[in-house]
């Protein structure tokens, strides 16, 4: 037997080969290889790619700067934190990371239907949401040392256009991450109630009368303390009360109802409508679609509802320098990753004021006095940045001097929807001095009384003042 | 460490694979495994592997007095072994809980110890456990090299979250294995349909979960029943997701663990539940605790008790995972009076909705340690919720998650199943079902992969277990 395959034609020995469980086996065997090959494939490539492709420091989408690889210690690796640490590393600093990250919003977009053309992003507001976002509120750019070594005043006007956009892009993405105020933590409730409906991010109301009653009180002790001063109080409202469709009405609480209980409560202290004031301009871009914040447009026509109720000079929309910055996809999609938000930017629109102001800025504990306009260059600032525009953000004290000698110096207490109150008021006000009640040091009484004001107006929306930042204004008040 | 993070999948699996693909010899192998579970340990608990090194050696000489001592000298190594095991999950998991319920019941004011538990200690601790009580009985030969038996208490594809792999299931192949490409090719196809149940399914499912149930207060007679619902399917795909993914990583070094989950929403009562679901735990009781007496009686419902209290209390120091067993045993009892027969006569539909509803509340129980969110939650199961029989958020919620919802409903079904009876029937159709097969497999990798960048992942829930 041995010897005839021996002698056989090599056609015999494909003949002999053709065993049907051989053949069998065989095919089994290769289509297993081809398993194999494709999956430890697949691991190879994502393997080279994760520990060769350079990795990112920053997110604008998530305005934070990413995790940090630990430095290696014994003392680091006993307490367990160079591990937890370096995990976080590797796994926050994926290569391409914005790229992944748009691909799983399109993803989750893909898991369900819209719902009368509405995503519901997290739960519905338990009553007593509140408080406007400031765990992801948009980030200010800060004076800071960058790698290597020098300072560079990231807040430039155009002719200080030396700073890098990479320069500009990493400032604009730090603070979140290092000055965080631990009660902000509470404040990610609000990411848990947004609708996207029509490519438009809603934020949901919960609302809270007896918060309200005690931002009535707290504004009541202010004018109580200072005398004299016209004291304002503007609530805004946000765009769930021009935009909610009527079909999700009983998602929301309403904010004018809210509005109006905190004016019922208010003794002394004049209420501003923002409401009515922008009421009749729905149609036009008065919020933006992708973003928390109002557009600076419906800001200018609170400010000039505020104007008429403080009985001081405006200016006229066609004396502003009018700018704008296409292809905006502002905080609400950092919020909800929604892919109708990010494939659907919208145009940043605000308005330069042309008379003449000098704007100086202060540490919020009032130490660093610089001098800086008053509207921060956008270049290389990024798109979901761009609010930042009125004084580079939240955390300083601004003091604008203006041409408009009318002997009226204003103080406004806000959130971030002030600031965009602020270059609408540069002709009203002779002295203007803007401090967020989130952040500021000193005590507010004798602030106030020290720089001579005349006029104070708290400007924030609903959900500060129904939320847990009213507190922060009897912090500033007693501190 | 968890095996759905980007760290573990592109940093720690491919450098072990490579070192283990590097050396041919199963001695070699061995220690490999052995020093890449350590690593693998000692990433999550630096210092406390101490803990994990000295059970691995207690146990080796309890197991080897156990095994081959005289019959006082066997008791003994059984009796040290089972208080240094007890012991260890007493000191590191209940006696925060022990001494919390001491003060409660008695007044007295003992400080409550603050010790973080030690990842995965129910695990291993029950696995060595099983070890010394086989030698004891004589139904394994004790492990004379101590490196060995580290390996089967460390390896690390089953080291934190199960499944409970008995010594005899792998005992042989601790020295003697060889990965065929069959079984490698199982083993990535396996892991990978783990990793996809965990990253594509459950981690998508829990932000419905975080959404409801976080907000029990809230929720309408609705809601609450769809987020028990939707908790329920989430829990089964991260735990089942994850024994997928240990018993893939097992056969692709050579180890054929036993099955932990068969499907267990597929069952017609709640005994059959049991027998489906986390199978390595059950059967870890059924064999080492229903024959023990219970204050020296030989009573079954007292060992059915005692059983279910073990299991309630195994998945945590809170009195709900206590209820949660309990609640399970009494109706094991209930269907054990009835009688299979009877259970047998009650109409498949009614039957299925039976179970479905225990096991669906029961879910309820699990999730809530806190027992006045717990009644709120039984409250708005019920008309007399406050909140209405039904809200916009879960209509919301629905149609926003609808295709994922269908999915994971279709997925606890026996899907995998299909492609094999066709291509037993059908032989012309293997090639393009396997080639169909490694293209889902790829793609589910990649998509896993990717969903991963998400910082939301959430680590699996029986990790703390």
């Amino acid at each position: 037997m041995t010897q005839n395959r021996q002698t056989v034609k090599p056609t015999d020995i494909d003949v002999a080969v053709k065993d049907p469980e051989y053949e069998k086996r065989r095919k089994e065997w290769r289509l297993h290889e081809i398993n194999v090959l494709s999956i430890i494939g697949v691991f190879l490539i994502i393997t080279i790619f994760m520990l060769f492709v350079p990795r990112p420091t920053v997110s604008a989408e998530e305005q934070r700067q990413l995790n940090v690889r630990p430095k290696f210690s014994i003392e680091s690796y006993l307490d367990g934190s160079f591990t937890s640490e370096f995990s976080a590393w590797f796994n926050d600093t994926v290569p391409m990371r914005s790229t992944w990250k748009h691909f799983i919003a399109g993803f989750r977009s893909h898991l369900g239907i819209p719902y009368n053309e509405a995503v519901l992003h997290g739960q519905l507001p338990n009553g007593d949401t509140s408080a406007e976002v400031p765990t992801m509120q948009t980030t200010e750019p800060t004076e800071q040392k960058v790698p290597g070594g020098i300072v560079t005043d990231f807040y430039h006007d155009s002719t200080e256009a030396d700073a890098t956009e990479a320069t500009a892009t990493e400032a604009a993405t730090t603070e979140a991450a290092t000055e965080e105020d631990p009660e902000d933590e509470e404040d990610g409730e609000i990411t848990d109630s947004i609708l996207v409906v029509k490519n438009r991010g809603i934020m949901l109301y919960g609302g809270s009368f007896s918060k309200g009653e005690y931002y009535a009180s707290i504004l009541n002790a202010y004018k109580s303390s200072l005398g004299d001063v016209n004291v304002y109080s503007m609530v805004a409202p946000t765009a769930v009360s021009f935009y909610l469709p009527k079909k999700f009405a009983s998602a929301s609480a309403s904010e004018t109802d809210n509005i109006d209980h905190i004016n019922e409560n208010l003794k002394d202290v004049t209420p501003v409508d923002a409401y009515a004031a922008l009421l009749p301009h729905k149609d036009e871009d008065i919020f933006s679609r992708t973003d928390h914040h109002w557009a600076p447009l419906g800001a200018y026509y609170a400010a000039q509802a505020f104007a008429e109720t403080a009985d001081v000079p405006f200016a006229d929309l066609d004396s502003y320098e009018k700018v704008v910055k296409e292809g905006y996809v502002g905080t609400l999609y950092g919020f909800t990753n929604s892919q109708d938000l990010v494939d659907h930017p919208e145009d940043f629109i605000y308005y330069v004021p042309q008379n003449d102001y000098t704007t100086t800025y202060y540490d919020i504990d009032m130490t660093n006095e610089r001098e800086r306009p008053l509207m921060l260059n956008l270049d290389g600032v990024e798109r979901t940045s761009w609010y930042l525009v009125f004084m580079g953000g939240d955390e300083r004290i601004t003091h604008i001097t203006t041409d408009c000698h009318n002997g009226r110096t204003l103080a406004i207490i806000k959130d971030s929807y002030g600031n965009a109150l602020v270059p609408c008021l540069t002709s009203s006000f002779e002295d203007i001095w803007v401090i967020d009640m989130r952040y500021f040091k000193p005590n507010a009484i004798r602030f106030l009384k020290d720089k001579g004001v005349t006029d104070l107006l708290f400007a924030m929306n609903t959900f500060s003042a129904t939320g847990q930042n009213s507190s922060k204004l009897e912090t500033i008040m007693n501190q | 460490m968890i095996f759905s993070s980007l760290i573990f999948l592109y940093l720690f699996l491919p450098l072990c694979l490579c070192c283990y693909a590097a050396v041919r010899r199963t001695k070699d192998r061995n220690m490999v495994l052995i020093l890449f579970s350590l690593l693998f340990y000692a990433w999550g608990e630096p210092t406390r592997i101490v803990y994990l090194l000295l059970s691995a050696g207690v146990n080796y000489l309890c197991g080897l007095g156990a095994g081959k001592l005289g019959k006082v000298g066997r008791r003994i190594a059984l009796g040290i072994s089972l208080i240094f095991n007890l012991g260890m999950i007493g000191v590191f998991k209940y006696s925060g809980f022990l001494i919390e319920n001491i003060d409660a019941i008695f007044g007295t004011d003992f400080p409550v110890p603050e010790i973080a538990q030690m990842v995965g200690i129910s695990f291993y601790t029950f696995q060595i456990m099983s070890y010394v009580i086989d030698c004891f009985w004589e139904k394994v030969e004790p492990q004379k090299d101590p490196l060995k038996l580290l390996l089967y208490i460390s390896l690390f594809p089953q080291l934190i979250a199960g499944p409970i792999v008995r010594y005899e299931t792998i005992a042989a192949e601790i020295d003697h294995r060889k990965t065929s490409i069959s079984d490698l090719s199982y083993g990535l196809s396996r892991f990978v349909v783990g990793l996809a149940k965990k990253v594509v399914l459950a981690d998508q499912l829990f932000r419905i979960v975080d959404d409801s149930l976080a907000h029990v207060e809230n929720l309408s007679v609705l809601g609450t029943w769809y987020g028990v619902i939707i908790y329920s399917l989430y829990i089964y795909f991260d735990f089942s997701g994850y024994s997928d993914m240990a018993i893939g990583l097992g056969r692709i070094f050579g180890f054929h663990f036993n099955e932990n989950f068969n499907h267990p929403f597929l069952c017609k009562d709640i005994t059959e539940f049991w027998q489906r679901w986390h199978i390595s735990l059950g059967s870890f009781f059924r064999d080492y605790l229903l024959p023990l007496p219970v204050f020296g009686i030989r009573n079954k419902y007292l060992s059915l008790g005692l059983v279910w209290f073990c299991t309630g209390i195994w998945h945590g120091a809170s009195w709900n995972y206590i209820l949660w067993g309990v609640y399970y045993g009494a109706f094991i009892l209930l269907e054990t009076k009835l009688g299979k027969k009877k259970m047998r006569k009650i109409p498949l539909p009614v039957r299925h909705i039976y179970n479905k509803l225990v096991i669906i509340i029961g879910f309820g129980i699990f999730y809530f340690e806190d027992f006045s969110q717990l009644g709120l939650f039984l409250r708005n199961l019920t008309p007399f919720n406050p909140n209405g029989f039904f809200s916009f958020f879960e209509q919301m919620s629905l149609y926003n998650n609808l295709y994922l919802i269908l999915a994971a409903i279709l997925c606890t079904f026996p899907l995998l199943e299909l492609p094999k009876k066709l291509t037993g029937k059908f032989e012309i159709l293997k090639s393009p079902v396997s080639i169909l097969g490694t293209v889902c497999c790829t793609g589910l990798l990649i998509l896993s992969s990717i969903l991963l960048v998400d910082a939301t992942t959430k680590a699996f829930l029986y990790y703390r277990f």
